[in-house]
C-alpha cells in the first residue's frame, strides 16, 4: 500500500514592502529571499514583537516537533526588487 | 520545532562573495575585491578558449589579445606614450605640442607693378611676378610651392617686409592653388585675403606682419593640390619690394 501523497503550497510574494500571513496551523514552512532586499519575519509566538532578518540571497526553513503546528507568522518584504519564495503544507 | 538556515545554492548570492559568476560582483554598492595567488593568471576568454585579457598576479601585468602587455606606469600632463619594449615597460615623451612644423620664404621684386601678383621661388631671390594667375608649368616649376595633404595645415603667419617710400597703398597676403590639371598649365585660385595690411606705410624701412590662417582662406583647396602664399599688389607700383615670410602649421594632425 502506498502512503498518502503530502501537500505542497507554492507562493511567490513580488510586492516590495508588504506583509503576508500564513495562519498558525502549518507543519513546515520554507522561507526563501530572491529579492534584492532583506525580508523580515515575525511571528504570533512574541505577540509580533521581534523581527527576523532574512538576508539577500537567504532562506530558512521551520518545521514543527511531532504532534505541533508552527504558529501564526508574517512575511514583510523589503523595498526594491522582490521575490520571495514560500513553500508551506 | 525544526529551523533550518538556506545560505548556499540560492540564487541572489552568497555569503562568500568568492565566485566571479556570483551576482555580487554587479552590485554597485559595495567594492568588490578578487585576490588572486601567487603565480596565478586571471584570465578572460572567449567562447572559441581565445585568450581575451590575462592579468598575471606576480608582474601586476594586464595583457590583452595574447600579446600586448599595457605600461603599468602613465604619463605626466601632456605626454604621451613613445616606446615600449615589449614587456609592459613604456617609454613616455612630452606631446608634439611646442613643434610646430614650419616653412620660409623670402624674395624681392624691383618692381612689382600696378595689381601683379608676387610669388616666392625656390631658394629665394627674385620673385616669380605675373598679371594673372594662369601659370604653365615651366614657371610653376621655380615657385616654393608644396602640394597639399589636407591634414597639416596652415595657421599662423609672420612677416618681415620692405618697400620704397613711393605712393603705392600696399598688397595682400593670399593663399592661391588648384589641382594639377591634364594639360602643362594651371590657373591658380586666389583663397580670401590672409591680410590686407602689408606695407601699406609709405616708408622705406622694415615693416612687421603676423596674424592667423584660417580655413576660409583656402576653402575649397583638395588633397593632392599645388598650393602656396603669394603677394598681390593693390595698386600703384611698388619698388624694391623684399619680403621674409614664414608659415607655421597647426602642432596637431587631423587624419
Amino acid at each position: 500500500m502506498s502512503l498518502p501523497i503530502d501537500t505542497l503550497r507554492f507562493q511567490s510574494l513580488i510586492v516590495a514592502s508588504t506583509a503576508t500571513t500564513l495562519n498558525a496551523g502549518l507543519y513546515f514552512t520554507t522561507i526563501i529571499n530572491n529579492g534584492a532586499a532583506s525580508i523580515e519575519i515575525e511571528q504570533s509566538g512574541d505577540g509580533f514583537t521581534t523581527a527576523l532578518t532574512i538576508a539577500s540571497g537567504q532562506g530558512i526553513s521551520f518545521s514543527a516537533s511531532a504532534s505541533e503546528v508552527l504558529p501564526q507568522m508574517k512575511i514583510t518584504t523589503g523595498a526594491g526588487t522582490t521575490l520571495v519564495s514560500v513553500i508551506t503544507n | 520545532m525544526k529551523i533550518s538556515f538556506i545560505t548556499e545554492g540560492v540564487s541572489g548570492g552568497t555569503d562568500t562573495n568568492t565566485n566571479l559568476a556570483n551576482d555580487d560582483l554587479i552590485l554597485t554598492d559595495a567594492l568588490r575585491d578578487y585576490q588572486m595567488s601567487t603565480g596565478t593568471e586571471l584570465r578572460f576568454i572567449n567562447n572559441a578558449g581565445a585568450e581575451i585579457m590575462t592579468m598575471t598576479n606576480n608582474s601586476k601585468l594586464v595583457e590583452i589579445g595574447g600579446s600586448w602587455k599595457l605600461p603599468l606606469v602613465k604619463g605626466t600632463t601632456n605626454q604621451i606614450p613613445m616606446e615600449t619594449d615589449g614587456t609592459g615597460a613604456v617609454l613616455f615623451k612630452s606631446a608634439v605640442s611646442n613643434g610646430a612644423s614650419f616653412i620660409i620664404l623670402s624674395g624681392s621684386i624691383g618692381t612689382l607693378n600696378g595689381t601683379n601678383y608676387g610669388f616666392f621661388k625656390k631658394n629665394g631671390g627674385g620673385m616669380y611676378e605675373v598679371a594673372g594667375l594662369g601659370i604653365g608649368a615651366a614657371n610653376l616649376v621655380n615657385l616654393e610651392m608644396p602640394v597639399w595633404d589636407g591634414v597639416r595645415k596652415p595657421v599662423a603667419y609672420k612677416m618681415v617686409a620692405m618697400r620704397d617710400a613711393g605712393e603705392a597703398t600696399g598688397m595682400s597676403l593670399n593663399m592661391y592653388f588648384d589641382t594639377p590639371p591634364t594639360d602643362t598649365s594651371i590657373i591658380f585660385v586666389q583663397g580670401s585675403e590672409i591680410a590686407t595690411n602689408i606695407l601699406g606705410t609709405n616708408t622705406a624701412n622694415f615693416q612687421y606682419f603676423s596674424g592667423t590662417i584660417a580655413a576660409s582662406n583656402f576653402t575649397g583647396m583638395r588633397d593632392g593640390d599645388f598650393y602656396t602664399f603669394g603677394v598681390q599688389n593693390l595698386s600703384e607700383d611698388m619698388v624694391n619690394v623684399r619680403i621674409w615670410l614664414t608659415i607655421y602649421y597647426d602642432t596637431s594632425i587631423t587624419f
